[in-house]
């Protein structure tokens, strides 16, 4: 076992160390922070003298070696685009906003999608089946935006319910980008959940506890959703990433301060020192969850070991 | 973000298999059981909202889909008061016929999403099929690069991307090619490493085929369905994928008529009573279509499952 | 067996809870209308500052910034407003929360970002030597009562109040804290909108700045100019948004870093705190010289998108805000007010590329900037293809449709009727030489032999003109419609430069611009000169550098305006652009919460004198 976690640990080590190259590159190919950051009427001078004050201007391997070196410690350099801010400061600062909506959105898709999947397995192929289904592509087949922008104006800017934007309003805050965020997800978990539970629904064990007769209910929500939780639990460690960032378009629309939003304006500003904390991060919180899923599974299913 | 993964640990999704249980159907039940048999009702919006445009979007389209003129913008669809039966639809913020940009639309949805599922699927089945069947260091690199594609943020890929070049339709199909390989590449692997110990597999290598032949004649049609159900799946995600970058105006560019564009472009408007429409109508296709793509998914899923063949 | 179900949600409602513990802290204080005025009400002093030109004697049209005001005559606008310091005040209204589109540049130290980002940011909390008047836009007393230059523009000497402190315990502020405030604009990393220009002028380093800029006394600053410069005060000035005033003692006692945390300034109001891309909070300066708010605090909230801003103000959590004219219908049907600036603030236009001509204009300032863009065989280098841009493109269906009829007729790039150097010829000429005539357009090209020749349209947005990209949609239409071959292309402004300007890749472009309400060769700087400093290089002929020298350079106003009257013609004559409209500043105000707002509008669409914003009394 230990091994095995070792074996995983220098795997990601090594998926880091090439995103270090390749998100080094990318920032550098989006183009010249100072194309951005220097009024129109700046000369050459100013562009030099810039370039010199921000290290834009020694060789490229220097930069990136000067880049690890100081990733290795936490720093990965200042904001370009926020002066007087570090780049990792930022993000720190950001995540929690992002990592609280996400951990929402994903409640939010749980609450709907279970229920859903587990209803349709139950009743497969019956009005509930169909009209669950329904429900859940309903969040897939619209723009996150969209949805966003509809649910914002009806039930914030009209009805009232909700405050418009921003996360100042503690839980209520959270709950319309929550739903556009996480409906989004329903459609795939609840297939996950309804596969699982049509398999877990066949097995013996189950057909056992109907036979000494444990109460329907009890056979389905107890034995069987226990057992069929665990594929949702492995999507959820994928999309970890794609989650978080995949919110980006909700984080305008509702003004979430999250990393999402920072990301894409770093990007658009040129601000590298911030895109490559932001992209660090993000593989960090990928690889860590995937680490843990996975040694989690090897724990329970000693085949996975394999080697 | 991922609009099907079943892709992390194959063995742990079972497949819903058997007859249904005739009992416990319902008079409406069996009508969506015929509905399933032939996915009528999927198919037919398809083919209505986005195949017949698609094709023949030159006859359909009254207008040209790029032109407008401004005297003619934002009126209103032509059932409401002050629209004009000239513009079904109504016009969008330029001006020009939104009945024609929609009709086009379809056309660019159609090839952005045939093109990107196409490269995205070749390459994912080859480097799938190519690292569940060697295994070893090939397994180790291709699992890599399939880590590091799922950790990248790609909304940040799209806009260095577009930074580094411009925004065209190439680029959306790009970024999308390579957001979707992964998935294919790991649906594939653990696809290939359970054919892989089978017998069948054993007995062909002992009879001499090669390697090559082994992986097209063997696994590649083993695994081949799940690949098919996997891309109807993501025709949808990657229309709305596609809105997403025209949200951050890295998708397809101006005036091009396409459906996330179009939405984006109008979502200024969508609460407004000057313009709802614009973004609306576009809006209405991407919904059906994908939810009619998704609906066809899930039936040629059930239909396809290779768990259910080979059980 | 696992619970991960069970864990997830869990760790799912841990992670909630401590999202709200986090952002649960502020709340929203209505903004509180008192029963009474208090005593010392200032009502009278808005009045007085609307005609601050009356002492100075200035013969320049009302509406022209004092910037043109002879300069050799000592500009002596008396002080307009004089409340004592002592005189404090008490606030009307309680927090006044204005929804914004987050800035690129978030900061609080003017040298750090453009004239839109200091004018926005800094400006409330702290003030410039010399003001600009809130409804003619003119140069008017600030920390400086009053300002003078010498013969020829090398020294200029500014006077200053004696009565101003700083925020916090920094004291009070005297002409040493000048220096080092200009200092801060040459730093190393410094990117303020002059900081180039004020390189040349005082020196590339603080030593020999501390030389040029010299307090003669606690109450006279006087800065030596290395070349002359008939618009120090303007550059001095809070339209430009370089020299805010910062506390010496202050950066000497917590250096650059900490200053930056929370600078005490002399402003109106008082910083207080700020989260990257959330808000700004500011709190009243109760005894201001110039005006103390009405309220007693000022909430910058950051939105991004269009429909959420609107809806904020629908739902009264801001009372002001920065909404698309798209939406101003919408806005006034929700019993929202529409205002706008006292003075034009935008000027819009397609800039047209690759025509500057070494072999006919004479080789271009610098070397490296691939001849200027130059393409020898480029359609746009005869003046009659920019005739048919110009004439395919129906401005005033633009006008109409586009912006709601607000914008008003723009002849020239970079001249407005009220600046110094508007001739009125290019008014009278302007149908006839611009008016829309596509048959025309389609006769130019045959006759240039440019028929159907290609350009690439490039589509970009800058913030204040959202429409950039809707109107370069229709420009797209129009060129096509008189056979141009367009080929549009969507570019993010932050690509622009390194894209098509500094690769000398412009020619064969047309794109659209936004300016601002500002003395021409400001303008023309970065647009017509082909000198290092120039944008877009669209000098079209070999007088334009000449005469550009001799508008920036001369001290008489006579002289200057000639001069720059020449080049408007040479631009005016040659189609060097495709003026577009000059646009007001506008904003969507809550009457059920905000009184009076007036605000020049001087800079690119923002709106500034928040300290004069009143709420609205019973």
């Amino acid at each position: 076992m230990q091994r095995y976690i070792l074996f995983r640990v220098g795997q990601s080590i090594l998926t880091l160390l090439i995103l270090t190259i390749i998100v080094f590159s990318l920032a550098r190919l989006a183009g010249d922070p100072l194309d951005v950051l220097l009024p129109l009427e700046a000369t050459n001078e100013d562009r030099e003298r810039l370039s010199a004050a921000w290290g834009l201007d020694r060789p490229l391997y220097v930069q990136y070696f000067t880049f690890i070196g100081n990733a290795l410690t936490g720093d990965f350099g200042d904001s370009l685009r926020v002066r007087g801010r570090t780049a990792m400061s930022l993000v720190l600062e950001r995540l929690p906003n992002t990592a609280a909506l996400a951990g929402v959105a994903v409640v939010v898709a749980i609450a709907i999608a279970v229920p859903i999947g587990v209803l349709s397995a139950v009743k497969k192929d019956t009005a509930f089946d169909y009209g669950g289904k329904l429900i859940a592509l309903f969040g897939q087949s619209l723009p996150a935006f969209w949805l966003g922008l509809i649910l914002m104006w009806v039930f914030a800017a009209q009805l009232g319910w909700f405050p418009v934007s921003g996360k100042e309003q503690g839980v209520l805050s959270y709950i319309l980008p929550a739903i556009a965020i996480g409906w989004f997800q329903v459609a795939a978990l609840m297939r996950l959940v309804r596969s699982s539970m049509l398999d877990v629904l066949d097995t013996e064990y189950v057909k056992l506890a109907r036979i000494k007769g444990v109460p329907e209910w009890k056979v389905v929500w107890k034995h069987c959703l226990r057992n069929a939780a665990i594929a949702p639990f492995t999507y959820f460690a994928l999309i970890i990433g794609s989650l978080m960032v995949g919110s980006v378009s909700i984080e305008f629309v509702f003004a979430w301060p999250g990393v999402g939003r920072l990301a894409v304006d770093a990007a658009v500003t040129k601000d590298f020192p911030v895109v490559q904390a932001v992209v660090i991060t993000f593989c960090l919180v990928y690889i860590i969850a995937n680490l843990l899923v996975d040694i989690a599974y090897a724990y329970v299913d000693p085949r996975i070991r394999y080697n | 973000m991922a609009a099907e993964n079943r892709t992390a640990e194959p063995q742990v999704i079972a497949e819903p298999f058997g007859a249904p249980d005739e009992s416990r159907r319902g008079p409406v039940g069996k009508f969506w059981e015929e509905a399933r048999r032939y996915p009528l009702f999927p198919m037919a919006l398809l083919l209505v909202v986005l195949v017949i445009p698609a094709i023949f979007a030159d006859l359909i389209a009254p207008y040209d889909p790029e032109l407008g003129s401004l005297s003619l913008r934002l009126l209103p669809p032509a059932w409401m008061e002050g629209g004009s039966s000239e513009y079904l639809l109504g016009t969008d913020r330029v001006g020009r016929d939104i009945f024609s940009r929609v009709v086009h639309g379809a056309r660019v949805s159609v090839i952005i999403a045939a093109i990107a599922i196409c490269i995205a699927g070749l390459l994912g089945v080859g480097l799938g099929i190519a690292a569940g069947y060697w295994g070893g260091w090939v397994d180790s690199l291709v699992m890599r690069l399939v880590d590091i594609s799922l950790s990248i943020p790609i909304i940040l890929l799209a806009l260095v991307i577009v930074a580094a070049t411009k925004p065209s339709i190439t680029n959306v199909i790009l970024v999308l090619v390579l957001l979707l390989w992964s998935r294919y590449a790991r649906l594939v692997r653990g696809e290939t490493l359970a054919v892989r110990v089978q017998d069948f597999i054993s007995r062909a290598r002992v009879s001499g085929a090669s390697h090559r032949r082994i992986m097209l004649k063997h696994i590649f049609p083993n695994v081949f369905n799940s690949v098919i159900v996997l891309a109807t799946l993501n025709v949808g995600f990657v229309i709305i994928l596609e809105a997403t970058l025209s949200f951050l105006a890295v998708g397809i560019p101006p005036p091009q008529p396409a459906w996330g564009l179009m939405v984006a472009d109008g979502r200024v408007l969508i609460a407004s009573a000057q313009g709802w429409w614009v973004s609306l109508f576009p809006g209405l296709a991407i919904m059906l279509v994908v939810l009619s793509m998704n609906l066809l998914g899930d039936w040629l899923r059930d239909r396809l499952d290779p768990k259910q063949r080979q059980v | 067996m696992l619970k991960p179900t069970i864990a997830l949600s869990i760790a799912a409602s841990l992670l909630l809870v401590a999202g709200i513990a986090c952002g649960g802290a502020a709340e929203e204080p209505a903004p509180a209308t008192p029963a009474t005025q208090p005593v010392g009400q200032t009502q009278s002093e808005s009045e007085q500052s609307q005609q601050p030109a009356d002492s100075s004697g200035s013969a320049q049209p009302t509406a022209a910034p004092a910037t043109l005001a002879p300069v050799i005559a000592t500009a002596t606008p008396a002080p307009t407003n004089t409340p004592s310091a002592a005189q404090a005040t008490e606030a009307l209204g309680g927090r006044l929360r204005i929804a914004t589109i987050p800035p690129v540049q978030q900061l609080t130290g003017s040298w750090l970002g453009t004239t839109t980002s200091a004018n926005t940011q800094v400006r409330p909390f702290t003030d410039p030597l010399v003001h600009t008047d809130r409804f003619d836009g003119s140069l008017v007393p600030g920390l400086a009562t009053r300002w003078e230059a010498n013969e020829d523009g090398t020294q200029w000497t500014f006077f200053l109040r004696d009565d101003v402190n700083f925020h916090g315990d920094w004291g009070q502020f005297s002409a040493h804290d000048v220096p080092v405030s200009a200092a801060f604009v040459i730093r190393e990393d410094a990117i303020a909108t002059d900081t180039g220009l004020f390189r040349g002028l005082f020196g590339d380093n603080e030593a020999e700045l501390m030389t040029n800029i010299v307090a003669l006394d606690d109450k006279t600053v006087q800065f030596n100019l290395k070349t002359p410069n008939s618009l120090m005060d303007f550059f001095a000035g809070a339209q430009q948004g370089n020299l805010f005033v910062y506390s010496k003692a202050q950066y000497e006692a917590e250096g650059i870093e900490q200053l930056q945390q929370k600078p005490a300034g002399v402003g109106p109001w008082v910083f207080e705190e700020r989260a990257i891309d959330v808000n700004i909070l500011y709190s009243r300066n109760p005894d201001h010289y110039r005006r103390s708010p009405f309220f007693e605090e000022m909430e910058y909230v950051l939105i991004p998108e269009e429909t959420t801003r609107l809806a904020q103000l629908q739902t009264s959590q801001v009372q002001i805000g920065e909404v698309s004219r798209e939406l101003h219908i919408d806005a006034q049907n929700a019993g929202l007010k529409v205002l706008q600036s006292e003075l034009p603030s935008i000027q819009v236009a397609f800039i047209i590329g690759g025509v500057y001509n070494p072999e006919a204009a004479g080789p271009c300032q610098t070397e490296e900037f691939q001849n200027c863009f130059y393409q020898p065989d480029e359609p746009h280098l005869d003046p009659k293809v920019r005739e048919a841009i110009n004439r395919a493109i129906n401005r005033e269906e633009i006008n109409e449709q586009l912006f709601g009829g607000i914008g008003r007729q723009h002849t020239v790039w970079g001249y407005h009727p009220a600046l110094p150097g508007y001739n009125p010829r290019w008014t009278e000429e302007f149908d006839e030489k611009y008016g829309f005539d596509p048959e025309r357009a389609r006769e130019l090209l045959q006759e240039a032999g440019y028929e159907g020749y290609e350009v690439k349209l490039l589509l970009t947005q800058l913030p204040g003109v959202p429409e950039m990209i809707p109107m370069g949609e229709a420009a797209f239409t129009y060129l096509t419609n008189v056979g141009i071959n367009v080929e549009s292309e969507s570019v993010q402004w932050s690509d622009y430069r390194g894209k098509y300007y500094r690769p000398g890749k412009t020619h064969g472009t047309i794109a659209a611009t936004r300016g601002t309400y500002r003395p021409a060769d400001i303008t023309l700087r970065f647009y017509n000169r082909s000198g290092d400093a120039g944008f877009w290089r669209t000098s079209v002929d070999p007088m334009t550098d000449a005469l550009y020298d001799k508008a920036t350079q001369s001290i008489d106003p006579e002289v200057k305006a000639q001069a720059l009257r020449d080049l408007g013609d040479l631009k005016f004559d040659l189609y060097s652009e495709v003026p577009i409209v000059w646009l007001p500043a506008q904003i969507v105000v809550d009457p059920g919460a905000v009184g009076e707002m007036v605000w020049p509008g001087n800079i690119n669409a923002s709106f500034t004198h928040t300290e004069y914003i009143t709420p609205v009394t019973p």
